[in-house]
């Protein structure tokens, strides 16, 4: 049953109709989580004993940088999907996770580099994790500038889809970066396996502002999504009744 | 820079973010409605 929700997805007014119930709650998901997560960020949570209060874009930072690899991993599921089974939702919810994933790692990039003047001494240095970000951000620019430059956009979703695949060795690579090479990028203070190193406190409110931006992003791409599969479907019954 | 300074840059850098993106995906809708001849106001 649950495959076959996924299977009717696929069509495009089913598609634009769900997603069309999904949007508000993402929205305000976004915009309440967000607010709790700025509130506790800068007025709830202790002071770093080490880092000071500088640390506190971290709270802006890490979810950004989560969600520059999460968009991508997306990205390249619906590209695998797109390969396969060349359906309009799955070429267009490829091509919307792009421009807001190059964003949040451009954000990653520069909320990382104004945190690293004050705590390394520096805005930039070229170390694995963030040499491997700005390759992601490089990878984002070059999928973005294939998708746009070629006029008909059916016969460039393959291409895009082939890129796309191509890219997601890097996703491996920013995540295990801390890991493989010896880094000045500190480990993950979170882990699946092992237990955390941060306050409960300052765990919750990470939480909150990753969920914050999990859901605007979500909304975001959806969004662009929708009106990208109504203008590519515009000749279809479908398109024309869809709001009528 | 102070730790205020570089958090509120932080903060304010990816609300405008958003805010930017919110109106690049509303202006996507107005151009595809406007083609299709459907009126964005009805949803």
């Amino acid at each position: 049953m649950q495959s076959n929700f996924f299977v009717r997805l696929s069509s495009p007014p089913v598609f634009f109709n769900v997603t069309g119930k999904m949007l508000p709650w993402l929205v305000t998901g976004s915009l309440i989580l967000g607010a709790i997560g700025l509130w506790s960020a800068l007025f709830v949570t202790p002071t770093d004993a080490q880092q000071g209060e500088v640390y506190r874009v971290l709270y802006v930072h890490v979810p950004t940088a989560w969600m520059s690899m999460l968009l991508y991993l997306v990205a390249s599921l619906y590209a695998a999907l797109h390969l396969v089974f060349r359906t309009s939702v799955s070429a267009v919810m490829m091509r919307a996770m792009l421009p807001t994933g190059a964003w949040m790692t451009a954000l990653a990039l520069v909320t990382g580099s104004l945190w690293g003047k004050p705590t390394w001494g520096t805005y930039w240095i070229w170390d694995a994790r963030l040499t491997f970000e700005l390759l992601l951000l490089f990878i984002y620019l070059g999928l973005i500038a294939v998708a746009s430059l070629i006029e008909d956009e059916r016969k460039t979703d393959q291409l895009l889809g082939v890129f796309t695949l191509v890219g997601l060795v890097n996703i491996p690579l920013i995540y295990f970066s801390v890991v493989f090479w010896n880094t000045l990028h500190q480990g993950a203070s979170l882990s699946m396996s092992g237990g955390s190193k941060m306050a409960p406190i300052m765990k919750i409110t990470l939480f909150i502002c990753v969920f914050a931006m999990w859901s605007g992003c979500a909304a975001l791409a959806i969004a662009r999504a929708r009106w990208q599969l109504l203008e590519r479907e515009r000749e279809s019954a479908w398109a024309g009744s869809v709001l009528a | 820079m102070s730790a205020q300074a570089t958090i509120a840059v932080c903060v304010l850098l990816t609300l405008g973010v958003f805010a930017l993106e919110t109106y690049i995906v509303r202006r996507l809708r107005r151009s595809v409605t406007q083609q299709t001849g459907i009126d964005s106001d009805a949803e």
